[in-house]
């Protein structure tokens, strides 16, 4: 790309060999540094990050924002340094001044592109797309009854680990009958999602009468169901931020 | 009377048929089968009923009172759950197996503090603790072993976690030993034994984990637990015994506890630099 974009400066191999030098450089020492200074937001070693023996890496948009600003700069100054050295009338503040600029342009580039790329791998991760920070899960049980049944089977999750809603199927503005049909939407609470169900009683509702959507379960219920327990979770809301160190996290490799 | 008997013999065929239909039904799903366990853990002061479940997975808890009936966990599930993985279509069981009543004695204090954030505590994480310690075999009780640091967490922050890492600290006249210890549990068996290492410290390390220690002799014991899986740092320093169990959630925003992470993160920490980060069983 660096010999591409000088192609007009290159007169012989000697020039052609710089300049390719010089790109490879920068590229080199700007992954280098952004890599360098991931693993260390992440608490490792910046020799740890270049050399990929990092255990940890850093996620989140700050953490690549931090880390693809510096990794833009290094490589932009390098390039821009080393390609004002090449003109043999420039002089050393002239080369300083070029790597300057070009630095500051790599780190803008590199900034965005780090900060969206560390926000998506965050995201990817069930993390917060900002700071990387893992979302606190808690994990959710919603009972759907006609509220006229003996059932304890729900506590087959410790209380104190999950959050319980109860769905009475009459008299209930969650629970609404679909048109024509023996079909019940049931919306789920707020903010759940729901990954399993679980039927206890007499009679079982065969797997096809039971639909997850998004936001609510479509079920056709036969006489003499016993209940039917929706598990699932929901997020927390994260904590507010009490420092600096807070926009920063990692998770393993 | 031969009315009778083609009805009586037609009635029998048609139950016949419809277990054989019904059952084969119920019985194309996998079994789940959870197996629980009666425990008693034995405090300084009381004893108290449990009841530990264990999946096959290896996840387990721990469920105040004894459980008596194998219905307690019945039914037909589809998908999956913090608890039962992996997603499948399956007939859940229960079994009370092993059927004895095992005994685990608590390794630590269980310490009721009127400023608790805490709205329940029912002494399961102390439990748990104990139970890990109890199962890979380190039960020192550090309120009466002077001058050592004991820090014990969970991997997973939130759900059923299944692998738990032990560090303890030995401050002699000398030396400083850095003990560590890992259990993971895989499937019935429970928590086992991982790894079992020790080393002494090197001066930076400790100078950096005395300093970290002496930030946190002002604040007292503390409990703030949930939302999360707490993890437990105590320490005796020959003079008082301190207790802290905290989940990484209950600390966000308070600076004031921050210490009390910062020497946890700092063992962890030392503990991988001295002995590495790569567990798992042989296969």
């Amino acid at each position: 790309m660096n010999v591409a974009t000088h192609i007009e400066n290159i007169n012989n191999f000697g020039q052609l060999a710089a300049f390719y030098g010089i790109g490879a450089a920068s590229g080199a020492a700007g992954a280098a540094v952004g890599l360098g200074v991931g693993s260390a937001l992440a608490g490792d070693t910046f020799l740890g990050g270049i050399l990929g023996t990092s255990t940890k890496v850093a996620t989140g948009f700050f953490s690549g924002l931090v880390s693809g600003t510096a990794g833009g700069f290094t490589g932009g100054f390098i390039n821009g340094f080393g390609n004002t050295a090449m003109d043999p009338q420039s002089d050393f503040g002239d080369m300083l001044s070029a790597g300057w600029n070009s630095g500051m342009t790599g780190a803008i580039f590199g900034g965005v592109a780090g900060g969206i790329t560390g926000g998506i791998d965050a995201v990817a991760h069930e993390r917060t797309f900002l700071t990387g920070e893992l979302k606190p899960k808690q994990d959710v049980l919603v009972r759907v009854s006609d509220g006229n049944i003996a059932f304890n089977a729900e506590e087959i999750i410790p209380k104190e680990n999950f959050k319980y809603f109860d769905t009475p199927l009459s008299n209930n503005s969650n629970v609404t009958a679909i048109n024509n049909t023996d079909q019940l939407s049931i919306k789920y609470p707020r903010g759940v999602r729901i990954t399993g169900v679980r039927q206890y009683g007499d009679n079982f509702i065969p797997k096809e009468n039971i639909q997850f959507g998004k936001h609510a379960l479509t079920i056709t219920p036969i006489d003499k169901t016993g209940s039917v327990l929706l598990y699932g979770y929901r997020y927390y809301k994260n904590t507010p931020l009490s420092s600096f160190r807070d926009l920063f996290h990692f998770r393993p490799r | 009377m031969l009315k009778m008997k083609k009805k009586f013999t037609f009635l029998v065929l048609c139950s016949i048929i419809e277990t054989i239909v019904f059952g084969q039904n119920i019985d194309s799903l996998k079994v789940f089968l959870t197996k629980y366990q009666k425990v008693i853990f034995v405090t300084p002061d009381s004893e108290y009923k449990f009841t530990r479940f264990i999946a096959p997975n290896g996840k387990f808890y721990f469920q105040e009172g004894f459980v008596d009936s194998g219905n307690y966990c019945g039914g037909i599930f589809y998908g999956h759950s913090a608890f039962i993985t992996p997603p499948d279509n399956y007939r859940l069981l229960c079994e009370n197996s092993p059927r004895f009543i095992d005994t685990i004695e608590s390794y630590l204090p269980i310490i009721e503090l009127e400023n608790s954030e805490d709205s329940i505590i029912n002494f399961t994480d102390e439990l748990t603790f104990s139970y890990v310690l109890k199962q890979i075999g380190k039960q020192n009780v550090i309120e009466s072993e002077k001058y050592s640091l004991r820090i014990l967490y969970p991997y997973d922050y939130f759900g059923f976690s299944t692998f738990y890492r032990v560090f303890k600290i030995k401050f002699n006249t000398d030396s400083v030993r850095l003990y560590s210890f890992s259990g993971q549990s895989v499937d019935y068996n429970g928590i086992r034994l991982l790894l079992n290492d020790s080393c002494f410290l090197r001066k930076r390390d400790v100078d950096k984990i005395r300093k970290a220690l002496i930030k946190i002799k002002p604040i007292e014991s503390i409990t703030c637990r949930r939302p999360g899986n707490p993890w437990l740092l105590e320490y005796n320093d020959g003079t008082e015994y301190r207790q802290y169990i905290l989940s990484d959630y209950c600390l966000r925003g308070k600076k004031g506890l921050r210490p009390v992470a910062t020497l946890c993160y700092l063992i962890s920490k030392t503990g991988d630099k001295y002995f590495g980060t790569n567990y798992s069983f042989p296969p």
